[in-house]
C-alpha cells in the first residue's frame, strides 16, 4: 500500500519506494537523511503540530510536514487519516463520517457514506475550502470539516516530478 | 372541488434544471411569490393539456427531505400537507446517483410520483446507456426522459400527469426495502401507528415509522402527542437499542448507508457508462477559473464588473427616469395651479414614485448578472475562492456580492441575500450592509470633507471613511454570530455544479421577477412613506411666518429703491429665507430640533440635526436640505455659498466635519432600503435590531471620533 509519510498513523512502519517532487525536493530528503529504500518508522507529529518524527535504523530523523507529504512510503497496512490532510489528486475511500450535528446529515445525503472513494481535486486559492470529487459531481467543504471525515487511502497521485508545480489542476 | 383541475409540484435538487423544466412547461404563464412566512421564492404556473387545467408549483431545490434548511422544510411541508395530486421529481440524469436519494425520500412518502429525468440530451450526448425499464422495475416508478433545452419529453410528462390523474396509468404503491432488521422495526412501529385512525389517515405510517427510527424531531413531536405514544415508546426504544448492540451503529445512520447503497446497486444494474473524456468542459474551465493563481484575480475582476455593470451601466437610464420625472414635474406644476395640492402631486406623488423607480435599472442589472452567475454556476465557484476570508468574520463566501453591491445602494444589496439559503447567514449579511458606504452617501462626503478639509486630507479623509464602515461591517458580523448565531453551524458543503450556458429567456424572466416583486411589494410602501415624508417636512405651515414673509415681499414691491431686477432678487431670496423658516417650523424640523441634546454632544446643532432627519428619505437630501435651512435654494456638494457658510459658520470645525460624516456612514439607510430590509428579513424583531443597531453605533462612532478629533485637530 503507498502511502505519503505525512498520512501514516504513528508506529505505522514502510519502505520509502519514491519522492512525490522535483529536484529541490530530493536534495531536501536528501539532507535530512533519508533516502529511497530505507525502511521507517512513523512516530507521529512532535507535539502534535510540529516536524514528524520518522526512526530510521533506531535513530531519530525529523521531517518538515510539507517535505513529509512528498515521502512515499509502502506499507504493510492500511493507512488511516483524515480527509483535511489528503493532497490534491489522491483519492481515498471514507472509513467513518465523524462529524457532528447538522455536517453530518448534509454530508451523508450528500453521499458520504461509510466505503465511498472520493479524490481530492482542487484547495482554493486561499488554502480552505477544498474540493472533491464523488459519484461524479464536485463537492466544496472547509478543512474544518474534512477534519472530522476518517478516510483510507486508495490511491496516490504521483506528479510529474520534473520540478513543475501543479499549480491546483490534477 | 373542480375535478378538471390537477395539482403537481416539482421537486429536485438544486442544478437539476428545474427552473428550466418548469420555464418549458408553462412558459411566461407563471407568478413569484413567497411561502408564508419565509423569503424563499415560490414559483407558481399554470397551463392547460387535454382539458385540464394543470397548476404547477416549482418547490425549491433540496438534496433531501429532512428538516436541516428552509428549502427541505417547505417542501416536505408543502408535499405531506397540500398533497399534490402527482409529484414530478427532476433529476440530472447525468448525476443520477446523487439525484435519485431525493427519490427514494419522495418514495417513502407515497406520494404519486414520476420521474423526469432531465438533461438527458448530455447523457446522449455523453453516449450513457440507460437501462429505464429496469431502473423503473428497480426503483418503483415511472422514469421519463426529458430535456429543457430541445424540449424532448415535456409532452410525455403532461400525457402523464393526465393520465395518472385520470387513472388511466397507475403506478403502484412501490417501498424501496432496506436491510431485514430494519424492516422488521419499520413494520412493528407501522402497524402500532396505524391503530391510531387519525394520525394513519393523515400520514403514511411508514413514512411516520422511518422519520421515528432517524429521531426526526417534527415527527416525534407530533407522534408524542398522541396516545399512542406509551405502545410506540417501548418498540422505538428496543429498535433504537437493538440496532445499536448488533450493528453499532444509529437506525440514521444506516438508513441513509441503505439508501446509497440501494441507489449504487440500481445504477449498477442500469447504466452503462461511456469510457470517460479525459477532461470534462468544466474541469478545463475550473483549472482556469479557480485555480490558485488566477482564481482570486478573476474573482476580483467578475465582482468588479458586475458592480461596475450595476452602478455605471444602470445610471444612463436612472438618469433617464430621472429626467422623466422631472418633466413630469414641471408638467404637472403647470397644469395644477392650487399650491397645496400642487405640492402633493409634485413634491410628493410623483418625487416619490420617481424615487421608487429610479432604482429600478440598478435592481435590473443586479439581477441579470447574479441569475447568471448562478446559471452558469459560477456563483459556487465565487463562494469557494472567498469562503476562507469570509468565514474568518463568521459569514459565507456567498456573502460576498450582496457585501460589495452595498457600496453601489443597500436596495439591490438586500435583495442580493436571497442568494443565501442560511439563514443565520442571511441575517448577518442583511445587518451588515448598512455599513457598506452606498453611493447616495458620497455627495455629504464631498461637501463636508471638500469644504474643511484640503484636496489631499479629503481624499485621505474619504478613503478613512469606507475602511471604517468596512470594519464596522467585519465587527458587527463577528458580534452576531456570537451573540445571535453561537453555536448555528452554517456547514459550507456545497456542490460546484458543471459550467452550463443558463437560457437568456430565463434569465430575462427572472430580471422581471425580480423587478417586479420589488415595485409591487416594497414600491407601494416607499411611495407612502415618502408621502409622509413629504406631510411631515411641509407641515404645519405657519401662517405666522408665512405673513411677515407676505408683508416683507409687498413692501419690497411697493417700494421705490429697487428696480426690478432688483426685486426679482431680493423677492427670490425672501422666499428662500421663508423655506428655510418653514421647514424649521414643520413637523421634521421640530423634531430635528427635539433631538438636538441628543446629537449636541456630537457637536451638532438643529440645523444638523434636522438634515439628518430628512437624510432618512434619501442621503442625498442631507446637501440639499442644508441647502434649504441656509437659504440658499438649490445646492449640491460642489456649491460655493454653501461651503462658504458652513465654514464661517462658528459652531463647525473639523471635528464636527468628521464626526458627520461617521454618523452618515454609519446611520440608518435610507426609507426605501430599509422597507426592502424588513421585507427580506421578515421579522419585526430584526428590523427593530437594524434600526437601533445602526443609530447606536452611529451616535457612539461619531462621538468618540468628535472627541478623539477636538484633542488631535486643535
Amino acid at each position: 500500500m503507498i502511502s505519503r509519510i505525512s498520512y501514516c498513523a504513528t508506529d505505522q512502519k514502510g519502505k520509502i519506494v519514491d519522492i512525490d517532487g522535483g529536484i529541490g525536493a530530493l536534495e531536501n530528503i536528501k539532507t535530512t537523511g533519508l533516502e529511497i529504500g530505507d525502511l521507517v518508522t512513523i512516530q507521529g507529529r512532535k507535539n502534535g503540530k510540529g516536524k514528524i518524527s520518522v526512526l530510521k535504523n533506531d535513530q531519530e530523523i525529523l521531517v518538515g510536514y510539507e517535505l513529509a507529504s512528498k515521502i512515499l512510503i509502502d506499507c504493510n497496512e492500511q493507512t488511516l487519516t483524515t480527509l483535511d490532510k489528503i493532497k490534491v489528486g489522491d483519492a481515498v475511500k471514507v472509513k467513518k463520517m465523524g462529524a457532528h450535528g447538522d455536517i453530518r446529515f448534509r454530508l451523508l445525503d450528500m453521499g458520504l457514506v461509510k466505503g465511498v472513494e472520493l479524490k481530492v481535486v482542487r484547495v482554493a486559492p486561499l488554502g480552505d475550502p477544498i474540493e472533491i470529487i464523488i459519484n461524479g459531481f464536485h463537492l466544496s467543504l472547509r478543512l474544518q470539516e474534512a477534519e472530522n471525515i476518517d478516510v483510507e487511502i486508495v490511491r496516490i497521485h504521483k506528479s510529474n516530478g520534473n520540478g513543475k508545480k501543479r499549480w491546483g489542476l490534477f | 372541488m373542480n375535478n378538471n383541475q390537477i395539482s403537481v409540484a416539482l421537486a429536485g435538487n438544486p442544478n437539476a434544471g428545474k427552473t428550466s423544466l418548469f420555464n418549458k412547461l408553462v412558459g411566461a404563464n407563471q407568478k413569484v411569490g413567497n411561502f408564508p412566512g419565509v423569503t424563499v421564492e415560490k414559483y407558481e404556473g399554470y397551463i392547460k393539456h387535454r382539458g385540464y387545467q394543470i397548476k404547477i408549483i416549482d418547490l425549491p431545490g433540496t438534496y433531501s427531505l429532512t428538516t436541516y434548511s428552509p428549502e427541505e422544510i417547505i417542501t416536505r411541508e408543502y408535499l405531506i400537507d397540500q398533497e399534490p395530486d402527482v409529484v414530478i421529481n427532476v433529476v440530472d440524469t447525468t448525476n443520477l446517483e446523487r439525484n435519485l436519494y431525493l427519490t427514494t425520500q419522495l418514495i417513502d412518502i407515497q406520494a404519486n410520483l414520476i420521474v423526469a429525468m432531465n438533461m438527458y440530451d448530455e447523457v446522449e450526448s455523453q453516449k450513457t446507456e440507460i437501462d429505464i425499464d429496469q431502473l423503473e422495475k428497480l426503483i418503483g416508478t415511472h422514469f421519463i426522459p426529458t430535456s429543457a433545452v430541445n424540449g424532448k419529453g415535456i409532452q410525455d410528462i403532461l400525457d402523464h400527469i393526465v393520465d395518472l390523474y385520470a387513472g388511466n396509468i397507475v403506478i403502484k404503491k412501490n417501498k424501496l426495502s432496506f436491510s431485514a432488521a430494519m424492516e422488521e422495526y419499520i413494520e412493528r412501529l407501522s402497524e402500532i401507528l396505524s391503530t391510531d385512525v387519525e394520525l394513519s389517515k393523515k400520514y403514511h405510517t411508514r413514512w411516520l415509522a422511518i422519520k421515528l427510527l432517524v429521531n426526526d424531531k417534527d415527527v416525534y413531536k407530533l407522534v408524542k402527542d398522541n396516545p399512542i405514544w406509551i405502545k410506540i415508546n417501548d418498540v422505538l426504544t428496543e429498535a433504537l437499542h437493538g440496532i445499536q448492540k448488533e450493528f453499532d451503529s444509529d437506525p440514521e445512520l444506516m438508513l441513509k448507508e441503505e439508501r446509497h447503497a440501494l441507489i449504487r446497486g440500481a445504477i449498477k444494474e442500469t447504466v452503462t457508462y461511456a469510457p470517460k473524456k479525459k477532461k470534462t468542459s468544466t474541469e478545463i474551465i475550473d483549472s482556469i477559473l479557480i485555480n490558485r493563481i488566477t482564481g482570486l484575480p478573476l474573482f476580483m475582476f467578475f465582482m468588479w464588473s458586475i458592480f461596475q455593470l450595476t452602478f455605471t451601466l444602470g445610471d444612463t437610464p436612472m438618469e433617464w427616469i430621472q429626467y422623466f420625472f422631472d418633466w413630469l414635474g414641471s408638467a404637472a406644476s403647470i397644469v395644477i395651479t392650487e399650491p397645496t395640492s400642487r405640492s402633493i402631486v409634485v413634491d410628493g406623488i410623483i418625487a416619490g414614485v420617481g424615487g421608487v423607480v429610479v432604482f429600478l435599472p440598478n435592481i435590473m442589472i443586479l439581477f441579470f448578472a447574479l441569475s447568471f452567475l448562478e446559471g452558469t454556476g459560477y456563483m459556487a465557484r465565487a463562494a469557494f475562492v472567498i469562503d476562507k476570508i469570509m468565514h474568518k468574520f463568521g459569514l459565507h463566501g456567498k456573502s460576498f456580492i450582496p457585501m460589495v453591491t452595498g457600496f453601489g445602494c443597500s436596495v439591490p444589496a438586500f435583495m442580493a441575500t436571497r442568494t443565501l439559503k442560511n439563514r443565520s447567514d442571511r441575517i448577518t449579511t442583511l445587518l451588515i450592509i448598512p455599513f457598506m458606504s452606498c453611493s447616495a452617501k458620497f455627495p455629504v462626503y464631498v461637501l463636508i470633507a471638500g469644504t474643511f478639509f484640503s484636496t489631499s486630507e479629503a481624499g485621505n479623509i474619504l478613503f478613512g471613511i469606507y475602511l471604517l464602515g468596512i470594519f464596522i461591517a467585519l465587527i458587527t458580523a463577528r458580534l452576531l454570530k456570537s451573540a445571535f448565531f453561537h453555536g448555528e453551524s452554517e456547514p459550507f458543503v456545497m456542490e460546484l455544479p458543471p459550467y452550463r450556458m443558463p437560457s437568456f429567456r430565463i434569465l430575462l424572466l427572472q430580471m422581471w421577477q425580480k423587478a417586479s416583486l420589488y415595485l409591487r411589494k416594497a414600491g407601494t410602501i416607499i411611495l407612502a412613506a415618502s408621502i409622509l415624508i413629504w406631510i411631515a417636512s411641509n407641515y404645519p405651515i405657519s401662517s405666522e411666518i408665512n405673513s411677515k414673509y407676505e408683508q416683507t415681499r409687498s413692501d419690497v414691491t411697493s417700494s421705490q429703491k429697487y428696480n426690478d431686477e432688483e426685486k426679482a432678487k431680493i423677492i427670490s431670496n425672501l422666499e428662500l429665507q421663508e423655506s428655510g423658516e418653514q421647514l424649521e417650523y414643520s413637523f421634521a424640523g421640530r423634531f430635528g430640533k427635539f433631538i438636538e441634546p441628543i446629537v449636541a454632544p456630537l457637536g451638532f446643532d438643529w440645523k444638523l440635526g434636522i438634515a439628518l432627519v430628512a437624510g432618512i428619505a434619501a442621503k442625498e437630501i442631507v446637501v440639499s436640505t442644508m441647502g434649504t435651512l441656509y437659504s440658499l435654494g438649490e445646492v449640491d456638494e460642489t456649491s460655493q455659498d454653501l461651503r462658504n457658510k458652513l465654514l464661517t459658520n462658528p459652531n463647525y470645525n473639523k471635528a464636527v466635519a468628521i464626526a458627520l460624516m461617521v454618523f452618515v456612514l454609519l446611520y440608518i439607510p435610507c426609507f426605501a432600503a430599509s422597507i426592502v430590509f424588513h421585507r427580506e428579513a421578515g421579522k419585526w424583531k430584526w428590523t427593530l435590531f437594524y434600526v437601533t443597531y445602526t443609530m447606536t453605533v452611529a451616535w457612539i462612532m461619531a462621538f468618540i471620533t468628535y472627541n478623539i478629533a477636538n484633542i488631535f485637530l486643535f
